[in-house]
Order: C-alpha cells, then sequence, then structure tokens
C-alpha cells in the first residue's frame, strides 16, 4: 500500500501531466497489491503476471481522466484490475481446455503459489475463493486480504456499504463451508 | 432472520476488532461466548485470509516487468494535458503561425473575423471554459466553434489531418471522463464524434493518388502512430468501463473498429500488411455519417476486448531504433529519462526446499554498472549500451524445469543475462 498518501498525490498529479517516472514510482509502490488481486482472482503466476502488467498500461493510458473519479489511486487501480480480470475470464470461458491440460496447469500453479508465499493454506484458500461467486470474491479479497474498510470496498464496487456487507457475510459463510467441506 | 442479523452484527463487531484494534479471535470470543461454536470458524477464517496479504510479485518478474514497463510507456506516449491557458494561447499561437507561414491572409482574416465575433458573443471566460466542456454542456458547441475555425486555417492536407486527428483525441478524452462520471449517453455521443472526426481524418488516404507521394507516406506514419495510442486508450476505457454499461461498451467497441480500420489502411499505404481481419468491416470511402452507426447485435460481444498481446505489446513497427531499444535509451547525449526508477531491495526469495533457485540480479545504481556484470537489468549509463546487444536475438536461457513458459506467451520470460550473472 502506499506509504505517505501526500507524496502517492503528488506522484499521480505528476503521472496526470505525462510524467513516467512518476508512474513508474506508482507502479512499484502498488505491483505487489494489484499482483497478489490478480493471482487470487485467476490463480495463475504467469496470467497474474500478464494481467498486472495490462492493469498498470491501462491505468497509463486512462490516468488523465483520473481525477474525475474522485477515488484513490488504488481503489481506481482495483477497478482496473477487476474488469480486466473479468474480461480474463471471459475469454478463458471461450476457449476450450482439454482436462488433462487444466490439471497440468492446476498442478503447476498450485506450487508456484505455495513457493511464492510459503503460506501452504493460502493455496487452498485461493481454491475456495475461485469457487465463490465474482462479487463475494472480490469483497472477500478487498477487505481481508487487502484490509480495505467496507466505505472503501464499497466505492471500489459501486455498490452501498449495507449491500457489501451483506455479500460479505454471505461469502464467508460460504468460503467456511467450503474450507470445512475440504477438510471432510 | 432476527437471529441472523445479531449473529450478523456479532461477527462484524469481532471482525472489526481484529482488523483495527488487533485483538486475538480468542479475546474476540469472550465477547460473545454463547455464540462461540458458530463465531469461531468466522473469525479464523479471517485470520487466515490476512495471511495472504503476505503474497508479494516474485523479484524476477518485480524487475522484468519494471523493463518491459519502461519500454511500453515509452512506446506508447501520451497526448500531455496543458492548463487551460496554455492550451488556448497555444491556439492561437498555432493560428498565427499558420497564417505567417501560408500567407492564406483572406482565410486568415475570416477565421479571425469569427473569433471576434464569437468572443464578443459569449465572451472571452466562455471561450475560455469552453476547452474543457463535454458533450451536452451548454458551452460544448462553442468549442466545437473553435475547432472549426482552426480547420478552416488549416494550409494543406497534412495540417488538416493532424487536427482532425488531434480533435478525434479530445473526443476519446471527453467520452472517458463522462464513462468515469457514469454518463453513458453523453460519452456516446462523444464517441459517435469520435468516429466522424476519424472518418474526416482518414478521407484523403482513400483517394491516395491525388497526393504526392512524400504527403502520403507522412500522412499514413502520423495516422498510424497516433491511431495506436488511440485504440490503446480505446482499450484502456473498456477495461474501465463496468461490464453491465452495454451502451458505452458497445461505443467504445464501435470507436475501436473504427481506429483499427484507419490503422490498417495508413499500414497499407505504408506498404505493410494491415492486421484488419477479412470479416472486419471495412471503411466506406469519404463517408461520414451525422448519426451514429447501431452496432447490429443486440446484445453485444464482449469477446473483442483486445488480448493481452495487442495490448500489452505495441508493434514492432513502433520502436524507434534497431534493434528494440528507443533511441533516448542507448544515446550518450540524451540525458537519463528514468533517473529516478530504481528497484528498491528486493527481500531474498522464499523458497521451499528442493524449489529451483532463480538468479536474483543484483541492485545496481546509475552510473556504474557492477564490472562482472556486463548486461544491464537497471538505468546503466549510455555508454555502456551501445554494446548491448540485441534482445530478440539473444539465445534464451534455458527454462527451469519446475517453472515452465506456458505456450502462447507473447514475450520471451528469460531475460538476457551476460555468463556472469550467475546465482547469488
Amino acid at each position: 500500500m502506499a506509504g505517505d498518501p501526500r507524496r502517492e498525490r503528488e506522484l499521480v498529479q505528476r503521472a496526470i501531466a505525462g510524467d513516467a517516472d512518476a508512474f513508474g514510482a506508482l507502479y512499484l509502490m502498488h505491483l505487489d497489491a494489484i499482483y497478489r488481486y490478480a493471482l487470487l482472482r485467476v490463480r495463475n503466476s504467469t496470467e497474474a503476471e500478464d494481467l498486472t502488467e495490462q492493469v498498470f498500461l491501462k491505468a497509463w493510458q486512462a490516468i488523465p481522466g483520473y481525477r474525475q473519479y474522485g477515488k484513490d489511486f488504488i481503489h481506481w487501480l482495483y477497478t482496473i484490475a477487476h474488469n480486466v480480470v473479468v474480461d480474463y475470464h471471459r475469454r478463458r470461458d471461450s476457449v476450450h481446455i482439454s482436462l488433462s491440460d487444466a490439471v497440468i496447469e492446476e498442478e503447476h500453479e498450485t506450487s508456484v503459489l505455495d513457493a511464492l508465499v510459503q503460506a501452504e493454506d493460502v493455496s487452498a484458500l485461493s481454491a475456495a475463493i475461485a469457487q465463490l461467486p465474482e462479487e463475494q470474491q472480490q469483497v472477500i479479497i478487498l477487505r481481508f486480504v487487502e484490509g480495505l474498510n467496507y466505505n472503501e470496498v464499497a466505492r471500489i464496487m459501486g455498490k452501498s456499504e449495507g449491500a457489501c456487507r451483506i455479500i460479505q457475510y454471505r461469502a464467508l459463510l460460504a468460503l467456511n463451508k467450503l474450507l470445512v467441506g475440504e477438510q471432510v | 432472520m432476527e437471529s441472523s442479523l445479531t449473529f450478523e452484527n456479532q461477527l462484524n463487531t469481532c471482525i472489526r476488532a481484529i482488523q483495527e484494534r488487533g485483538l486475538s479471535v480468542e479475546e474476540c470470543l469472550t465477547l460473545y461466548p454463547a455464540q462461540r461454536a458458530d463465531l469461531e470458524p468466522l473469525l479464523r477464517l479471517v485470520v487466515r485470509l490476512q495471511a495472504a496479504r503476505s503474497i508479494q510479485a516474485p523479484p524476477q518478474f518485480r524487475q522484468i516487468a519494471a523493463e518491459r514497463m519502461r519500454l511500453m510507456i515509452a512506446a506508447s506516449p501520451r497526448r500531455v494535458r496543458h492548463p487551460l491557458s496554455v492550451g488556448i494561447v497555444d491556439r492561437l499561437w498555432q493560428l498565427g503561425r499558420v497564417a505567417i507561414q501560408g500567407r492564406h491572409v483572406p482565410r486568415l482574416a475570416a477565421a479571425l473575423s469569427l473569433i471576434l465575433i464569437i468572443c464578443s458573443l459569449v465572451g472571452t471566460s466562455a471561450a475560455f471554459a469552453s476547452a474543457e466542456s463535454l458533450p451536452g454542456d451548454p458551452l460544448y458547441p462553442l468549442k466545437i466553434g473553435i475547432e472549426g475555425t482552426q480547420l478552416l486555417l488549416a494550409t494543406n492536407d497534412i495540417q488538416t489531418v493532424n487536427l482532425r486527428i488531434t480533435f478525434a483525441g479530445r473526443r476519446l478524452d471527453e467520452a472517458s471522463i463522462l464513462i468515469g462520471k457514469k454518463r453513458s449517453d453523453r460519452a456516446r455521443t462523444a464517441l459517435v464524434r469520435y468516429n466522424a472526426e476519424l472518418a474526416d481524418a482518414l478521407a484523403p488516404l482513400h483517394d491516395p493518388s491525388r497526393l504526392p507521394s512524400a504527403t502520403q507516406q507522412s500522412l499514413a506514419d502520423m495516422l498510424d502512430a497516433r491511431l495506436t495510442q488511440q485504440q490503446l486508450h480505446i482499450d484502456a476505457l473498456l477495461a474501465e468501463t463496468q461490464s453491465d454499461d452495454i451502451a458505452a461498451r458497445q461505443a467504445l467497441e464501435q470507436a475501436r473498429i473504427q481506429a483499427e480500420q484507419g490503422r490498417s489502411l495508413a499500414q497499407q499505404l505504408l506498404g505493410r500488411p494491415g492486421n484488419l481481419p477479412d470479416d472486419m468491416p471495412r471503411l466506406p470511402a469519404n463517408t461520414r455519417s451525422a448519426t451514429p452507426t447501431p452496432v447490429p447485435s443486440a446484445t453485444p460481444t464482449m469477446s473483442s476486448t483486445p488480448t493481452p498481446t495487442a495490448q500489452a505489446w505495441p508493434p514492432a513497427a513502433k520502436t524507434p531504433t534497431p534493434p528494440m531499444w528507443p533511441t533516448w535509451f542507448v544515446t550518450p547525449t540524451t540525458p537519463m529519462p528514468w533517473p529516478t526508477w530504481q528497484m528498491p531491495p528486493v527481500a531474498p526469495p522464499r523458497t521451499p526446499p528442493g524449489w529451483p533457485t532463480w538468479p536474483i540480479l543484483p541492485t545496481v545504481t546509475p552510473g556504474t554498472p557492477p564490472p562482472a556484470w556486463p548486461t544491464p537489468v537497471m538505468w546503466p549509463t549510455p555508454s555502456v549500451w551501445p554494446t548491448f546487444p540485441a534482445w530478440p536475438t539473444h539465445p534464451p536461457l534455458p527454462t527451469p524445469p519446475a517453472h515452465p513458459t506456458p505456450p502462447g506467451r507473447p514475450t520471451p520470460r528469460s531475460w538476457p543475462t551476460a555468463p556472469g550473472n550467475a546465482s547469488p
């Protein structure tokens, strides 16, 4: 996350004016957050890297209109990341993947994920998260992994705080059920 | 229902206590002992989810991605937005310069008269304010009028096309702002205008025989570059636009097709094979529709969103200097354009036993590349770059067996390394 909000605002203003150095600093500042978001949504480290690059390239192209959104920069990036992930899934759904390929990919990516975080259950968690509806995935990741509050999540998702609370509650129940079922 | 609501509130209270006050699960459970059995698994799940916050981008990706992002940004520069006052002064300066160079005094007189009339009617402040107006705003017609005056002053095809493609870019900017404000109807208007501006800009290319070959070349070069930028802008807008905003997405898809057609036309003139698919409708010659072209399908096809390859990697023709590095990157006299872009210290990779160790590239300070490692990864001093080998032809590193590059990747994941680049 951004360390100094004032410095981030200054960098954003410079990036809006076309300063690529400033955008580079913003990129390094938020790379981990966007990569993490993409990884948990697509469960594939290579795809997550591609999507992360796409998010920042799109952000660079669109940043002249950024001030109109009234969002913090990272929240704006999450919005772009969400749309990029949705497009990714849409494209992926239209491509036929053979069962054997899918299994190989699953095994490989699970290993990569474990290696990245050295936390074995993150892999299981992300597998369970992937089974939730899209909105619930987004709320779970933003609220608990990224640590955003209801207000921030609501602004990113374009929903009310109350709606986000309900989605979060249902998501936690569903996720717990999935994980308990896995243990059994 | 009521008990469910109560339980939800209790759960929320505990989650906030964990997130904001750092309480442990056990401490939270003491708040609601009666609900312990139901609360405990959910709270432990919250704590588990928080642990996923430790995920970081792999160090080698950070380094490669930083380099690639620099190159991509260099290959797709954005139009810098001038402050309002600078924009107006710049326009007036352009008017005067065109008049002096082209000696088109009658046209200048007509244009200046028009400007004077407009200014006297609506006032100078309105003219200034109109520059930032959007479709549907009261001052928007004035903005379009000023643009029309600029077109009147254009003295040749290159200037006219340049202005029209610039105006098309403004329509995209307007659409971007309106989509951000969730005003899809007005964004659609801006995009319809974008298509019309683009059709006018491309009109001279439909009958290239009447243009001198040098002019053809200049126009095609300029259109190719500008339309590439605009396509990227449209892609970005598509990415930002909510999936359920059908009207805006339809208009954006249409604009993207127009831009793709224009770029293909420019590339044909440049003697390059256009990448326009055979089934894509061709742009009719010299047509400008006043009404938006309806999208044939009632349900929009979202699969036309560009692939990562198309977005992430500009065409090879866009690369300024062969083999792959932009001119500013290797020219010693050019000041280093990215002096402040430094990789932060990278934490040592946490690799489980048996996991192949990736070479970690050492941090290099600008101006002092490490002698044992001639391949610079950070920003080196320009003098060391002329000997840098072209990385597309560099033999790729063998892929580590446990981390294969999946098929279909547009770019080699392996980064060229010198023989001295050994594992730390």
